[in-house]
Parts: C-alpha cells; sequence; structure tokens
C-alpha cells in the first residue's frame, strides 16, 4: 500500500514520516527543509507499506520548486491514501489545502499536530465538531512515539476507504470549530524583530560562533588540532608498523601523507563544523531565524536577494561548504543561482591562517588592516555580484514572504538530531572527496612526469612541480619568481590549509615585497574555493554553475593581483586618479540637483 | 491605504491585492476581503492573520490596498 503524507510547511510531515519508518529525515522549524519527495517502507500486519513524505504545499498554486515537485507526485495519484498532517496553530490555512485535496478523489484522512500549541497560545479546536463531518480528523501528538502504533492502525484502516466526494464537505461548519489564537505576536516576537537588538544579538551570536568554531583559544580548533595531531601519531604509528612489516616506501608514504593526512585534516575540520551546524539547527529550530530574515530583508534586497538569504551569506565567512549547502532551502532557482555565485568572494574561515601567514611575511603590525580590507571588499564584490545579477537577470527578484513558525527556545531535543544526520552526511560525502583529493595531491607530488616513484628529497620532479611550473607564468607579473607558490596555490585549490602547508613542505622561503604580498593576498582571496566547496556547488547549483564558478573566480583572483600590484607600482597616479573621479561625480552630482531645483523654481 | 502605510496595532481588512501577487499571497490567506492585524512595520511588515504571523516585504506591502476596521 502506498501512502503519501502531505500539508503546509513545518506541520510535522517529515516528524510523521521519521517516526513511521524509522529513517532520519531532516526536520526543520524553517520553510523549505524538505526539498524532495521522500520515500520509506513501514510493516504492519504483516503487510508492507511504503510511505511517500512530500515537500510543504501550501495550496495547488504552486510557486517555489518544491511545491511543483509536490504537486505532480498528488496530481500523478500514484497511492492509497492521502495524509494531510496539520498545524492545529494553522488550521484555518491548512483547510484551504484540504479542500484542495479532496478533489484528488483519493482517499483522505487529516492528522492534527501540535494541538497544544494552539491552546497554550490561546486558541480552541472542537473535535466533537469536527468528527461530524465528512472528512476525517484526528488528534495526534506526532513527537509522541507511543502514538505511532496507533497511527499505523489508523493509515491500515483506511486505506480502503472510499474517496470523501468534495461536494457533501461542509467546509465553513469545519471552519467554524476552529477558535484562532489571539495575540501571537509575543514578546519575544518584539525583541526579536527589533532591527537594533536583533543586529547586536545576531553579531554577538556569530562572532561567538565563529570563535567558537574557528578562535585561536575556541574550543571547534581546540579539538580539531588535537584530533588532527591524534590522526598524524596514528599516521606515523601505522606507517612505522608497516615499514617494519617489510612493506614499501611507496605504500608506507601514500597511507602516511595521503589517506592520514587527509583524514587528519577532515577530522581538523569537524569539530568547528559541528559547532557552526548546532548554531544553525537551533536558530533554525527555535524560529529564531524566520526573525533575522525579516530584520535583514529590507537591506538585502536593494541587491536582489532576500531575507531568506542571510544566512547563507553569513555562513559563508565560516565554510563556502556549508553556506552552499545551506542555500537547498531557498524558494527559486535564480535566487540559489545568485547566492552561490556570490559566495566564493566571501573569505572562509580557511583562508584566515593562510593570509595570516603571508601578512607575516611581508608587514608587521598591519594584519588587522590587511584583513580587514580583504573582507570589506569581499562583501563589496559579493554584493555587486548580487546586484549585477538581479539587474541582468530575466526572472524577477523575489521579495520575502514568509510564515513565521512559533518561536520554541527549549528546542534542544530536536536541534540534536538534524545535527546528527547533517554531520553524518557530512562525513560520509564529503570525507570521501578530501581523502580521494588529498591522495591524488600526494600521487602528483610522489611521481613523476614519466610515473617513476619520486622520494621526498625529489619532489622538484614530481608532477605537481611541473604544474605548479606551468602556472607560475600568471605569478610572475605580481613579481613573485618561485615556482613553489604555484604549487602551493594548485594545493589551496583542494583546500584552503594546504597552501601553508604545502609552502612548508617545499621549504619555500618566501621573500615577498609588500606589493607582490599584497597582490597575493588579493589573488587567494578571491581564487575558486577548495573542492569540496566545488562539488558541493555542483550538487546544488549543476556542472555549469560549478565550472563558471571555477573559471570565474580564478579570472578574477588574477585581475583582482594584477590590479592591486599595479597600483601599490603607481600608488601616486592610482590616488591622483581615484581623486579625479571623486571630483568629478561630486561636479556631476552638484551640477544635476541644481538643474533640478532651478526647474522646481521655474 | 497601502499596506505599508498601516501603523502597528491597526486591524485591517484587505480591499485589493496587485494582480501578479494574489496568487502567491492566496496561498497564505492573505486575499481579498481578509482581516489582517499589523504587528510590525519597519518598512518590511508583520501582520498577523486568524493566529498565524506572516511577514511581507515593503515591495509586497505597497501592493496590498486596505481600510481600516473600527
Amino acid at each position: 500500500m502506498r501512502i503519501v503524507i502531505t500539508g503546509n510547511p513545518n506541520s510535522g510531515k517529515t516528524t510523521l514520516f521519521n517516526a513511521l519508518t524509522k529513517m532520519n529525515a531532516r526536520v526543520g522549524n524553517w520553510h523549505g527543509v524538505t526539498v524532495s519527495v521522500l520515500k520509506g517502507v513501514f510493516n504492519h500486519g504483516g503487510i508492507r507499506h511504503e510511505v511517500f513524505d512530500l515537500p510543504g504545499l501550501s495550496s495547488f498554486n504552486a510557486y517555489t520548486m518544491e511545491e511543483k515537485a509536490s504537486l505532480d507526485f498528488l496530481k500523478a495519484g500514484d497511492y492509497d491514501l492521502i495524509v494531510n498532517v496539520i498545524e492545529a496553530v494553522r488550521f484555518d490555512a491548512a483547510l484551504e489545502l484540504t479542500k484542495m485535496l479532496v478533489t484528488l478523489n483519493k482517499p483522505l484522512i487529516c492528522v492534527v499536530n501540535m494541538t497544544e500549541d494552539l491552546i497554550k497560545s490561546g486558541g480552541y479546536l472542537d473535535f466533537a465538531g469536527l468528527n461530524k463531518s465528512n472528512i476525517k480528523f484526528y488528534r495526534f501528538n506526532l513527537s509522541k512515539k507511543k502514538q505511532i502504533k496507533s497511527l499505523k492502525e489508523l493509515f491500515a484502516s483506511n486505506i480502503l476507504q472510499t474517496a470523501i466526494s468534495p461536494d457533501i464537505c461542509d467546509f465553513q461548519s469545519i471552519l467554524k470549530c476552529f477558535t484562532a489564537p489571539k495575540n501571537v505576536f509575543t514578546k519575544a516576537d518584539k525583541l526579536l524583530t527589533d532591527k537594533l537588538f536583533c543586529i547586536i544579538a545576531f553579531s554577538f551570536i556569530l562572532i561567538a560562533s565563529f570563535y567558537l568554531s574557528f578562535g585561536r583559544f575556541g574550543i571547534g580548533r581546540l579539538i580539531g588540532d588535537a584530533l588532527t595531531d591524534a590522526f598524524s601519531v596514528l599516521g606515523d604509528f601505522v606507517a612505522n608498523s608497516l615499514q617494519n612489516m617489510g612493506g614499501s616506501e611507496f605504500t608506507v608514504r601514500l597511507l602516511d601523507e595521503g589517506v592520514f593526512a587527509g583524514l587528519g585534516a577532515l577530522l581538523g575540520f569537524l569539530p568547528p563544523i559541528i559547532i557552526l551546524n548546532f548554531i544553525l539547527c537551533y536558530l533554525e529550530q527555535s524560529g529564531i531565524i524566520a526573525r533575522i530574515s525579516f530584520v535583514f530583508d529590507g537591506a538585502l534586497s536593494k541587491f536582489g536577494l532576500n531575507g531568506r538569504t542571510i544566512f547563507a551569506l553569513i555562513m559563508g565567512f565560516g565554510c563556502t561548504t556549508v553556506a552552499v549547502s545551506v542555500t537547498n532551502g531557498l524558494e527559486n532557482k535564480s535566487l540559489k543561482q545568485r547566492v552561490i555565485g556570490a559566495l566564493p568572494f566571501i573569505s572562509c574561515s580557511a583562508k584566515m591562517p593562510v593570509y595570516l601567514y603571508i601578512c607575516s611575511k611581508i608587514v608587521d603590525g598591519m594584519n588587522l588592516f590587511i584583513l580587514l580590507f580583504i573582507y570589506v571588499f569581499g562583501i563589496a564584490f559579493a554584493l555587486l555580484f548580487c546586484f549585477i545579477d538581479a539587474k541582468t537577470s530575466k526572472e524577477k527578484s523575489i521579495p520575502l514572504i514568509l510564515e513565521m513558525p512559533i518561536i520554541r527556545l527549549n528546542c534542544l531535543k530536536n536541534t540534536l538530531k538534524p545535527l546528527i544526520n547533517s554531520v553524518k552526511n557530512f562525513i560520509i560525502k564529503i570525507s570521501t572527496v578530501v581523502v580521494a583529493v588529498s591522495v591524488v595531491v600526494w600521487l602528483l607530488e610522489a611521481v613523476s612526469l614519466d610515473f617513476k616513484y619520486l622520494s621526498a628529497n625529489d619532489a622538484d620532479k614530481s608532477i605537481l612541480a611541473f604544474l605548479g611550473r606551468s602556472i607560475h607564468f600568471i605569478l610572475r607579473p605580481i613579481g613573485i619568481d618561485d615556482y613553489k607558490v604555484g604549487v602551493a596555490v594548485i594545493a589551496g585549490l583542494f583546500a584552503k590549509e594546504a597552501v601553508i602547508s604545502t609552502l612548508a613542505a617545499l621549504a619555500v622561503n618566501l621573500n615577498l615585497t609588500l606589493q607582490s604580498g599584497i597582490a597575493l593576498l588579493a589573488f587567494i582571496a578571491f581564487y575558486p574555493p577548495c573542492v569540496t566547496a566545488l562539488v558541493c556547488i555542483k550538487k546544488e547549483a549543476g556542472l555549469f554553475r560549478m565550472i563558471f564558478s571555477f573559471v570565474f573566480q580564478f579570472c578574477f583572483g588574477l585581475l583582482s593581483a594584477y590590479t592591486v600590484y599595479l597600483i601599490f607600482d603607481n600608488f601616486v597616479t592610482a590616488v591622483n586618479v581615484v581623486l579625479l573621479l571623486i571630483i568629478l561625480i561630486t561636479v556631476f552630482k552638484v551640477s544635476k540637483n541644481e538643474r533640478i531645483f532651478g526647474k522646481r523654481k521655474n | 491605504m497601502k499596506l505599508s502605510d498601516v501603523k502597528k496595532g491597526r486591524a485591517v481588512k484587505i480591499i485589493s491585492i496587485k494582480s501578479d501577487l494574489k496568487k502567491r499571497l492566496s496561498s497564505f490567506g492573505i486575499i481579498d476581503n481578509a482581516k489582517l492585524k499589523m504587528e510590525k512595520n519597519q518598512g518590511g511588515v508583520i501582520v498577523s492573520l486568524n493566529g498565524r504571523l506572516i511577514a511581507l516585504s515593503k515591495i509586497i506591502a505597497d501592493n496590498v490596498e486596505v481600510e481600516i476596521c473600527e
């Protein structure tokens, strides 16, 4: 038997799906969490039932990609029972969808969820009155596992029922059984939607979360470094053991410098990812993210974005991969593409040590100013990209319409499950890529052009060295002569942290002038993101977008580096040009205002 | 008057919605003759409708005509 679970967004469909099938699909307090049809199975009474969890649907006027997927599935009719999950607080809105579901001519039952929230907020649902209607309404608390057995029995008994004719349904009477809550705009809502408070609180949360994840004494970094060191020790132990057992140098180095190094780097990455994801999950589950989206919507709309995109953009400062995956919930394809296109301009936290390393080689005491410039220009270019993309796009910008979920601050239990799932997905999907890449980089460094194994001392004859020399010509115009910097740049394409480790491993004595160093910083700030982020871009936006991101960012990085180098080389000229531009713009604006005022006087 | 001009705390009834927004807003229950209460207006607005809170961008609020309910 085939059962389809549908309903308004955030009504508890996936909670029901997970409870029935014992799967762990992601549940969120945010529209757009379920973005594709999920399939599962449960057994009851010796019969196997298939269950389909659809993305949230507000009505048959499907607007987003996910709503269209739901509607297509429903209209295809390849199922035996529709379970319409209704969030009690939104009973009236859910009734609009129910009216449309009845027209599908399939057996239908309605499961009313979260009635406790309705009662707490002063509303009421008269189930005795609802039972008089032709449509079956059942009251359940889907978060309680004890009720799931009753639900299975309910579904099994209803599958063979006939469909209800829409002509005999009295929706007016059904609606009268619902008393809407009053005063739903709570004190917490007032506080969280206050611009000043929201910006201050959000900034504090972000700074705290980034420091905890990536800060020098942050728990994420401390645990991450400890894990990396532990894995390094483990790798050495395995390598030594293998060597003692007579293993070949190739195998020993492959395991130690390829596999274990890759795994160690990934593990170092994991604690910060867990912390950032925990905070993100909590903000989502608690409903706070909806309020933040509202506050930032006005500012973002000027750049062709809307409030929903704020989180993806901010997450870009932590990790581009996480930020790209967050765009999953955006309702519009062009908006999603826009955000994904802008994210590579934002410097992720992995680049910070690279910036600090290069700054230490060129100038003392000005790290903060240089870093500030990099981040400010990154944000400026990201917003400029979005602005231009919005102006040149055929599709109109999507203004924000968002139904605010109820604030649930005590949602730690609901936060842990999606957190565990997202970390599990990260480990399984991303780790395989990272380890594979680490092995490939090691192989490129350990094998010559005629595919002969090279010892560690002969790395400059390797394929990687050849590639480094091949691209080295692009760094010569910014005054960098050492080809090993090119090798480090290529290694940085696999993981940004690899830039420093490669420079250290190749024993590069990085002597940079101020202008070469700043130019190199500009190149690293804007060249393509790491391969895991590119893989994520392909998953979210397609192969073309991934290739475009790579090529565009590479060219933009080079352009930035050359421009910065030229500006420094001709600093006085550059300052004069900027001053001249400012004077010209001022004169133009003054004369324009004079013309306008002149016309008004007349 | 436009929804974006309504002050906080006022109850309003929708008179008309711009045609290209009707379909989208209807899925949130925002239709002609619906009664809303303005909960927040700072450019974008937050309205309550039958116990639900809905946030709308200023662009959307500018294209919804309402009248004040007494």
